[in-house]
């Protein structure tokens, strides 16, 4: 058989390439905009996949922030290693205040808990922005403790009553609520089984089926299961309470200094000149006043705080403060 | 046709290797645990033992029978995987339409049935249609070429 | 209210002009992307997500939804033409899909998919209509134990679905269980052969082990070809696109198996479809008068995992909106939609938004014929890619393959992944050892552990659990029962041919 390409492949190739394109620009090219220019566009670096809680956060604010500084701002997932692809990722990034890290809780526990693994110390490797909202966590409580039990003091009691028998679910080694767990039985000296799952919507499922006694779970993943009467949220586990519930109490007042929360944060990389921190701070200072993202994400708990440069440089050290003296003074069964 | 079957005696050798390396290095990086608290590397160490017995399992009774073995396109092997290594490796420093000519360039490698001029209009065209598709269609952040230096 | 109330409630949201817009805007992206190998419908998902935010939450969970189902839709096109699955289920389309276009009939393949799908889909959603309160209920009840039987069961079942050795297919298991088990562990955060490379810790991704196993080894195996095309040009008559007799009839059982399977696993919160495939292509195997013609073209193993796997994805919506537990990334952005509107996924939504929950599920039905009004009269289009001369079509699937797994991360990583397992596939396909039971190991295996694990941390180590629990030692007991079943029909076959060969 003899073949020749212009015969055989060409018209070929170009009908069926004509029909995709064609379906392709007459569905998706209506509904997008036009692609910018790729100059002057700030991309803001969320360490997980698209969809997720933090990254419908910060899609609602880069929104609101390319309006304030009337650039392009996108955001770029970059998902894995526990968020430390994403900041090795913004660690080696140009320092033009084009690229910015959203950071987690896991910046301070990673470097804490395992600082051989990962790109290093947060505090050499990024410059501080600005904190952007934080969450409180939620104790919660199912079917498989008595109903009376309805307070952090009551929960504690019966666990000293029955010794090595309290479960608590997570959403994994090292996220946050597992530590809070770690850290609840340090204080207390009460032993607790932390049972990691991959996501703290299944835990809290478990604990909702009566299968686990408790929980410490992001407010968002247990509240459904909370207004539908099979789970009990005791306490939020913030230092002060939440502007968001403002009647539930918080562990801090049973064991004094407890405050394990979930924050997210605006980082650059290290380097960065104090200008463009200074302008970028400033921007989302008054893009986080913005009374519409907060109405949007208050049923989750989310509170937009914003401030200072210093603010978010505190925070992230003293919670690796924290996680470090937790390390040397408990066995976690991380390592 | 050999007098013995090296196919299962190659397969299971190696599956053999493969999980008693996987039980070895398991051993050394992690802990087993107890039933109740079981360490990382109670489950891939156990399913590294049992790939090494069914492994043995193949090797074995291979020793007693004949058997055929295929051949290996080794050309194909080689330009494929080297293609695609090429292509990893330009890409981020490049971009995509000089990562996409020497794939294919590559991976035509030896191919009679195909001119230069065919590789070079595949790859343009290859180029265009990823434009059009992954950049404009779905918005995916490519950098279409780029000098790095 | 009666279920005919909200049926009538349900439709009048779906079919308002805009919730219709969006249904279309949603099944025709999921078509594209689904078609389009290694892009999965996350790419999809962030082009839209902009869009979420403005749209009402009704619009919005259509429009999602049915890039969702359409994926799945348009999934299995490259498995069948191309032998580039993205999913678990398109892999197992791969099997005997694939064998059949290079039999000259992909035409057929495509289109009994499409109404494998359909129907599939349609049986899924019957279920999720007509039982959705109940299976929340069910869901509730259901612990780590009964998920760990469970997966035993579809273990045990899928342990006959490929030729040859079953010592081999057992042994590439353990490789998949292994290899699912790279990454960070998930209770104590060690890294498990990762030997500290930081991409590793989070496993190694399916797209990228699928397309490697499948694709590139196929690629290495077929570029030396001495034909021009994959086919022969004398396939293309119409007669040889639309389905004979025979296989239409041999088609329609297993299209309802299949169907039933998929939507009580698709229920299950977190296991899904991919079981569901593997299990329904492993009952049909069984069943079938000569289980010698799988994995050579049997039209039974296209569709049968085809309509299971569009009617978990179906059902799958009982779990994720009745008790808010996203069953993907794509869920995961549903649940985020509704929660940005004021609206809590869980077990009250169908009761207070009735509005809503029937709205999106009677336009699962409107996404449905639209999506077979998109595809079929473009499978004519698609089975031509098979016309293209395989020594320029080999090198666009690469570029293709790469662009995919690439873009999923921005990770040049991924792309060393799909070497390697393209290298592995190409070895293990010279020693003939079937690839499929890898991939079903590498998704199950880390579910089972998983599930094993917590279990035994919450029976503090007493594996009594496992039958004392009657929902967990129903499955195991049933289990037992097709072991049993499964070593005496070995020993028989067995049997026979000894005494044939005398």
């Amino acid at each position: 058989m003899k073949f020749s390409y212009s015969s055989t492949i060409r018209p070929l190739l170009r009908r069926t390439i004509m029909a995709v394109l064609l379906g392709l620009s007459v569905t998706i090219g209506s509904i997008l905009p036009a692609s910018a220019q790729r100059a002057d566009i700030v991309t803001l670096v969320v360490p997980f996949g698209a969809g997720g809680g933090v990254d419908t956060v910060m899609r609602a604010v880069a929104e609101r922030l390319s309006d304030e500084l009337g650039r392009r701002v996108l955001v770029e997932n970059r998902p894995g290693g526990s968020t430390m692809i994403a900041v090795d990722y913004v660690s080696r990034a140009a320092t033009d205040g084009s690229i910015f890290l959203i950071g987690t809780p896991s910046l301070s526990s990673n470097f804490a808990f395992q600082p051989e693994i990962g790109p290093g110390d947060p505090r050499e490797l990024l410059d501080p922005v600005i904190p952007v909202a934080t969450q409180p966590y939620g104790v919660i409580l199912g079917p498989a403790l008595p109903d009376e039990i309805s307070s952090i003091e009551a929960l504690l009691e019966w666990a000293e009553a029955n010794p090595g028998r309290l479960d608590m679910v997570n959403s994994g080694p090292l996220t946050a609520p597992r530590l809070a767990a770690e850290l609840l039985s340090f204080r207390t000296g009460i032993p607790i089984t932390a049972i990691s799952y991959p996501s703290g919507t299944e835990g809290a499922l478990d604990v909702a089926g009566g299968r686990v006694h408790a929980g410490i779970n992001q407010i968002v993943e247990a509240m459904p299961q909370v207004q539908a009467g099979n789970l009990r949220m005791i306490a939020v586990t913030s230092l002060e309470r939440s502007p968001v519930f403002p009647d539930m109490p918080t562990v801090s007042e049973t064991i004094e200094d407890f405050d394990v929360t979930s924050w997210n944060g605006m980082f650059a990389p290290a380097g960065t000149p104090d200008a463009v921190l200074d302008e970028m701070n400033a921007a989302m200072n008054a893009v986080l006043q913005d009374e519409s993202l907060h109405a949007m994400f208050r049923d989750q708990g989310t509170e937009f705080i914003g401030g200072t440069r210093e603010d978010l440089a505190n925070r992230l050290n003293s919670e690796i403060e924290g996680w470090q003296e937790l390390d040397a003074n408990v066995d976690l069964d991380l390592q | 046709m050999y007098n013995r079957d090296y196919r299962d005696l190659i397969g299971g050798g190696l599956m053999a290797l493969l999980g008693t390396a996987v039980v070895i290095y398991g051993l050394m990086t992690m802990s087993v645990g107890t039933l109740q608290r079981m360490g990382p590397g109670f489950f891939p160490i156990s399913a590294g033992f049992i790939l090494a017995a069914s492994g043995s399992g193949i090797f074995i009774p291979a020793l007693f029978r004949p058997g055929t073995l295929d051949a290996i396109e080794w050309r194909p092997l080689i330009t494929i995987t080297a293609s695609l290594i090429l292509f990893g490796l330009i890409l981020p420093k490049f971009g995509l339409v000089p990562a996409i000519m020497m794939l294919v360039a590559t991976a035509t490698l030896g191919q009679h049935k195909i001119s230069p001029i065919s590789i070079i209009i595949t790859s343009l065209f290859l180029s265009l249609m990823s434009y059009l598709i992954f950049y404009l269609g779905l918005g995916l952040t490519l950098t279409m070429a780029r000098w790095p230096y | 209210m009666d279920l005919f109330t909200n049926i009538q409630i349900g439709l009048s949201n779906a079919l308002t002009a805009t919730n219709f817009f969006y249904c279309l805007v949603g099944v025709t992206l999921g078509t594209v992307v689904g078609m389009i190998p290694g892009i999965g419908s996350i790419a999809a998902i962030s082009m839209l997500l902009p869009i979420t935010f403005h749209i009402e939450p009704t619009a919005a969970l259509i429009m999602l939804a049915g890039i969702w189902y359409g994926t799945s839709y348009g999934g299995s096109t490259a498995s069948i033409l191309l032998n580039l699955p993205g999913t678990t289920a398109s892999a197992v389309a791969c099997i005997d899909g694939y064998p059949m276009a290079k039999n000259g009939r992909a035409g057929a393949a495509l289109l009994m998919t499409t109404a494998a799908s359909f129907i599939g889909g349609s049986i899924g959603i019957l279920l999720l209509m007509l039982f959705s309160p109940m299976v929340a209920e069910i869901g509730l009840g259901l612990g780590s134990p009964e998920y760990f039987s469970l997966m035993v069961l579809g273990l045990i079942a899928a342990t006959g679905i490929s030729d040859g050795s079953f010592l081999k297919g057992f042994a590439m298991v353990m490789v998949g269980i292994i290899v699912g088990g790279i990454g960070l562990d998930m209770y104590t955060a060690v890294g498990r052969y990762t030997f500290n490379i930081p991409e590793l810790s989070d496993g190694i991704s399916l797209v990228a082990l699928a397309m490697g196993l499948f694709g590139v080894s196929e690629i290495i195996a077929s570029a030396r070809q001495s034909q021009m095309t994959l086919i022969d040009k004398s396939n293309f008559k119409w007669k040889a696109i639309f389905p004979s007799t025979q296989e239409r009839k041999e088609s329609w059982l297993p299209i309802f198996r299949g169907a039933g399977l998929g939507s009580i696993m698709g229920a299950l919160p977190g296991t899904g479809s991919s079981i569901a495939s593997f299990m329904s292509y492993a009952i049909e195997k069984r069943v079938a008068k000569d289980p010698s013609r799988f994995g050579k073209g049997a039209i039974e193993g296209v569709v049968a995992p085809e309509a299971a796997n569009n009617a978990a994805d179906q059902t799958a919506f009982i779990p994720t909106l009745s008790l808010g537990i996203p069953g993907s990334a794509t869920m995961a952005l549903m649940l985020a939609a509704l929660i940005m509107h004021g609206i809590t996924p869980g077990p009250q939504l169908m009761t207070q938004e009735p509005d809503l929950f029937w709205g999106v599920v009677m336009s699962f039905w409107i996404g449905n014929i639209l999506l077979v009004i998109l595809n079929a009269p473009m499978i004519g289009v698609w089975v031509k890619v098979l016309l293209i001369p395989y020594h320029l079509l080999y090198p666009s699937i690469l570029v293709f393959i790469c662009i995919g797994v690439y873009t999923a991360t921005y990770n040049i990583f991924e792309i060393w992944v799909v070497i390697a397992f393209g290298v592995l596939g190409y070895t293990l396909r010279i020693l003939h050892f079937p690839v499929a039971p890898l991939l079903l190991g590498f998704v199950l295996g880390p579910l089972m552990e998983n599930h094993f694990r917590r279990s035994m941390l919450i029976s503090r180590g007493d594996l009594m659990t496992f039958i004392e629990r009657p929902i967990s030692g129903t499955i195991l007991a049933i289990t037992a029962f097709l072991l049993l079943w499964i070593i005496f029909s070995g020993y028989r076959n067995w049997r026979i041919r000894i005494a044939a060969q005398w």
